[in-house]
């Protein structure tokens, strides 16, 4: 029996839509047995000291500095409004506000989009939490923040105490707690 | 010029599973994407209907592939799959005038490329490829085939989506561990 043409077409538009399909998995699998996972790479070093950060306050634009090691702690997130995760993010910070976890703590919310990305966020939109954007690139450089949500805990003292992907409300918790129950204890 | 054709048919057909398939683990990024072209007074009623949207976008996405890939000789399909190929083509040039590095999605998790120039030269490409798939093939009966064929092509176009699904749901994992890129 002869095939139609368009059967073997269409078998190696398939073999070939797989093939991506598999060179992408296999891609991941390396990564992730190989142990070159990028999340090694995304935040600051736990115990280094954090830099202070420039940055243009969101919306009214008036520039501000925040300097970690005054004595408060501090919580800042790199995030994005077009990041669902961010989203996350910024409602579970939103959550923990209301619930006075976040009493004695600093919070800044850093983006790199630009502010008019905000409305397309209904979390964004609703936090009171201030909201910042790097004046450089070079500001955050030693944050290290490649990608977002980036969750940054630094102790009153200045040293970063935990630093990495969060955004469902028991890891920003944690994160909280890392830094807030320290200082409550010193005090 | 027939065996063109059948090629530039397969392939949108392949590339609409792939990237209805890969959206549907990252409905949420997807629904980000489409809030960004909406316009600002109805950002408020947004977050529901552009899941709602983002649903319906993927799911239009995978059933005009597997008809296209099973059935070719139903003209329609063509004309839907050059319709949504239009409507991809018009998304990326306004991505790429007004919202440049922002997250795409166009395929779901599977990129992480944002609009710019080679999201755009991409939708190009696969709308040149629907207008090919839209012309006549001659003689018509080459793509009227035994039902066995038709069922075949069905269940592998259903591999083709839960790959791109898989594909995708994997790499998303990998994502929210480490972060998107910025």
């Amino acid at each position: 029996m002869r095939v139609p043409i368009y059967l073997e077409i269409a078998q190696w538009a398939l073999l070939l839509g797989l093939g991506v399909l598999l060179v992408l998995l296999y891609r991941q699998l390396g990564r992730l047995l190989g142990g070159r996972h990028d999340s090694a790479e995304l935040g600051p070093p736990v115990g280094s000291k954090a830099m202070p950060i420039r940055y243009a306050s969101v919306p009214n634009g008036s520039h501000e500095r925040i300097s970690p090691g005054d004595g408060q702690p501090l919580l800042i997130g790199f995030v994005d409004p077009t990041c669902p995760a961010c989203e996350q993010l910024v409602a579970s910070l939103g959550e923990m506000q209301v619930a006075g976890e976040l009493a004695g703590c600093r919070v800044l919310l850093l983006i790199s989009d630009p502010p008019g990305y905000l409305r397309i966020s209904a979390a964004f939109q609703a936090t009171s939490l201030p909201i910042g954007r790097p004046l450089s690139t070079a500001e955050v450089a030693g944050y290290r923040a490649s990608g977002t949500p980036l969750l940054v805990a630094v102790d009153g003292g200045g040293t970063v105490r935990a630093a990495g992907v969060a955004s469902k409300l028991p890891e920003v918790r944690s994160y909280a707690t890392a830094i807030v129950s320290e200082s409550e204890v010193a005090r | 010029m027939t065996g063109l054709v059948l090629a530039a048919k397969a392939a949108v057909a392949v590339l609409l599973l792939a990237s209805g398939g890969a959206k549907l683990p990252d409905l949420a990024g997807f629904a980000a994407t489409i809030r960004l072209f909406a316009p600002a007074r109805a950002q408020t009623r947004l977050p529901a209907a552009a899941r709602h949207a983002a649903v319906m976008i993927a799911t239009a996405e995978l059933l005009a592939g597997a008809v296209s890939l099973c059935w070719p000789a139903l003209r329609w399909v063509n004309l839907a799959a050059l319709a949504l190929s239009c409507g991809f083509a018009v998304v990326a040039s306004l991505g790429y005038a007004r919202h440049q590095g922002r997250p795409c999605h166009c395929f779901g998790a599977l990129t992480r490329r944002g609009f710019g120039l080679v999201s755009l030269l991409r939708a190009l490409a696969i709308l040149a490829l629907a207008a090919i798939a839209c012309i006549p093939v001659r003689p018509a009966p080459q793509l009227h085939f035994a039902l066995g064929f038709h069922l075949v092509l069905l269940a592998a176009a259903a591999l083709m989506a839960a790959a791109a699904a898989a594909a995708a749901s994997a790499l998303l994992v990998q994502a929210e561990s480490a972060g998107a890129v910025a």
